[in-house]
């Protein structure tokens, strides 16, 4: 279960502060699909990047099963991140000059596992996204599609209870991103992770189980069964 | 919550790989630092090769307790006259000259630079009570005037007395004895370039020839008599020999001109040489001497030796320096490589921060980029001096090195592995720097760019 409370985040405080969140609430049970939806700049990204705790929140807190995560050290919040959660971004970020294998095996590496498990965790990941046959090619040599697979393998390699993806089919065409998203929302069910995605797509929006919409730096639950006109609103 | 580091095999790993992938970059920073080490290692190996070569070269020469005592004439009586005499119309100065008139050859002056004085009687007396010497022996005053062979035509030459241990090494000039001869009675070594004055076809007949010389023991103007004594060629002074030593010259055996003094023959020395006994420290032995008079200079093998290496040190210490210079420069290129490293690689240090690595784990990524830029760059300057030491034969001929293991340039592993350990170091250091910057980088604002 993740929860958040009070949530609150300022860019540039001093000088042309702008609230990126404003006193954000809300639950997250565990296993669900949440779609966090609203216009650029509504607040949506910062809302994952602090929920992940890449970013830091002015105030509030964020509590996963009942610890708040705010609260820990630098080292502690790598740990953290390391073990319990995953990433997808719109741009991949994969290491080009690496490979598919090694990409993978670095969240691994940094959890200090020894090499054959790392590499049979990695192989195993790479076959749930079907690129095992690209495990010594390197990153630079794939599609844009295959190159988020490759980071969805990433994301999962650790198995983490937690899998936050901003905007995971924004660089990818169509078809691909719904290849994407079959793969992604496979993948959860199997494992059993918490997603929580950002996007602008109402269609993948509504493939989640709840869907939270924002503005201005002000979160709220949205019906999905809402009507379609109303909520194409929010989104565009 | 107990947090571990990633592994440091895992990083270097990473390291090479991040260097390999701007192996360009990689390449000509390394470069500019193998130019200082290149310097440094070339410099070590020289002076190593230099300090093997006069360690060698004077343990070659005899007994390291070795001292010559030398009385400083120029502080004393000036010379009555030693203005050159008029010599024929043949002035020139080779000792090789056929001489025609014998008459010339006795009333020549070749001695412009000898004062026709000897050494003090009351200065004598009291080294030869000076305790802790032993084997003491004149160096007297020969002068070579000519040698005849079978052809019986007299031949200007130099004569030098050879002193047991104490004598001139020849080992690397000497052809047709054993390096470490010792002349007996009536025995010499000449100059190879002779064979051609006595109408010999090939250097190797000079060899058990028996010639005629003739020299004076005593300034012939201080009223020495010419002496004229028959000696058995038993080696050869090659040409590099008589460059490093004496020029187209005679050596005969100290004893037969002690006998000829002894036995009545007025002789004049201007020097001494002795051995100092066991158990006696050299540098006290030389201070008691020092003492007999300020105008004695006493210097040993020892001295000698200390002298030249040092001089080797400086020389050393000069290129050094200069590499060390080099490498002090190089070091900002590496500053500057890894800052443009974290600068390109903002996002991919963004990722590793979010997939949980700690700043401190990607600091010290970047300082193993650092470590390992200075690895190789030591590395290419090691193995480039170490290429340089396949020059030796080279050098030797350039040098007139004739002794087949006598090398310029001896490459010295210890301190090459010590530098390339303190250029990981100082790149390291150096790299500190920019990892910092990259262990600084918040995970968001890194993967922003």
């Amino acid at each position: 279960m993740i929860t958040v409370k009070n949530l609150n985040k300022t860019y540039n405080p001093k000088k042309n502060p702008v609230q990126a969140l404003q006193n954000i609430n809300l639950s997250i049970p565990s296993k669900q699909k949440i779609a966090v939806v609203g216009r650029s700049g509504s607040g949506k990204s910062t809302l994952m990047q602090v929920m992940s705790t890449l970013d830091k929140a002015d105030s509030g807190e964020v509590l996963i099963d009942k610890t708040n995560i705010l609260q820990f050290n630098d080292k502690q919040l790598d740990k953290f991140r390391a073990e319990k959660m995953g990433f997808i971004f719109q741009n991949f970020y994969v290491d080009d000059t690496q490979t598919c294998l090694a990409n993978i095996s670095l969240p691994l590496e940094i959890l200090n596992m020894n090499k054959s498990a790392r590499k049979r965790l990695s192989l195993e990941a790479l076959e749930r996204v079907g690129l095992e046959d690209k495990a010594k090619s390197l990153a630079s040599e794939l599609s844009g599609g295959q190159r988020q697979r490759l980071a969805i393998a990433r994301a999962i390699v650790n198995n983490p209870k937690i899998l936050f993806a901003d905007e995971p089919t924004g660089n990818l065409d169509s078809q691909t991103g719904w290849q994407i998203i079959q793969t992604l929302f496979n993948l959860t069910n199997h494992l059993g992770t918490t997603f929580i995605m950002v996007t602008h797509d109402i269609t993948l929006a509504n493939m989640c189980d709840i869907i939270f919409q924002m503005q201005d730096g002000k979160i709220w639950q949205i019906d999905k069964k809402s009507n379609t006109k109303e909520f194409n609103n929010i989104i565009k | 919550m107990k947090t571990k580091n990633i592994r440091k095999t895992d990083l270097l790993i990473r390291a090479l790989q991040a260097l390999r992938h701007a192996k360009t970059r990689t390449i000509f920073t390394a470069l500019a630092i193998s130019v200082g080490s290149f310097t440094i290692c070339a410099a070590l190996s020289a002076g190593l090769g230099a300090k093997s070569y006069i360690n060698n070269t004077i343990s070659d020469r005899g007994d390291p307790t070795a001292i010559t005592i030398t009385y400083d004439f120029t502080n004393s009586q000036k010379p009555k006259d030693y203005t050159p005499k008029k010599y024929s119309d043949n002035t020139e100065n080779n000792n090789t000259d056929q001489i025609n008139n014998s008459k010339n050859v006795v009333s020549e002056q070749n001695s412009e630079t000898f004062y026709n004085q000897s050494f003090p009687q009351n200065y004598l007396t009291k080294v030869k009570n000076t305790e802790g010497l032993d084997q003491i022996h004149y160096g007297y005053f020969i002068d070579g005037r000519y040698f005849t062979g079978s052809n019986e035509q007299k031949y200007k030459t130099s004569v030098n007395t050879q002193i047991d241990k104490q004598a001139i090494q020849l080992s690397t000039a000497i052809q047709g004895v054993d390096s470490q001869y010792i002349l007996k009675d009536n025995e010499a070594f000449v100059s190879e370039n002779y064979y051609k004055q006595l109408g010999l076809n090939d250097k190797k007949q000079l060899l058990n020839q028996q010639i005629n010389i003739a020299f004076f023991a005593t300034p012939e103007d201080e009223g020495g008599s010419l002496i004229h004594k028959t000696v058995k060629v038993v080696g050869l002074l090659n040409e590099a020999g008589a460059r490093t030593y004496a020029p187209n010259t005679i050596y005969i055996p100290y004893n037969m001109v002690n006998q000829i003094c002894q036995n009545g023959q007025k002789c004049q020395f201007i020097s001494l040489s002795a051995s100092v006994k066991n158990g006696y420290v050299i540098q006290d032995v030389i201070s008691k001497l020092k003492v007999i008079g300020s105008d004695l200079t006493v210097d040993s093998m020892q001295s000698t030796q200390e002298d030249l290496m040092q001089s080797i040190q400086i020389a050393e210490g000069g290129l050094i320096f200069f590499g060390a210079l080099a490498l002090l420069a190089s070091i900002f290129g590496i500053i500057n490589t890894q800052y443009i490293s974290v600068l390109e690689r903002k996002r991919q240090i963004g990722m590793m921060r979010a997939l949980g690595m700690h700043a401190k784990d990607i600091s010290r990524l970047f300082r193993y980029e650092a470590g390992l830029i200075g690895l190789f760059g030591g590395f290419i300057g090691c193995v480039l001096a170490l290429v340089l030491t396949l020059f030796n034969p080279l050098l030797s001929k350039l040098f007139n090195i004739t002794k087949p293991k006598e090398t310029l340039l001896i490459f010295d592993w210890v301190s090459s592995a010590g530098l390339l350990i303190l250029l990981i170091i100082i790149a390291i250091v150096a790299g500190y720097f920019p990892a910092r910057k990259a262990a600084k980088l918040t995970p968001i604002e890194a993967l922003r760019g």
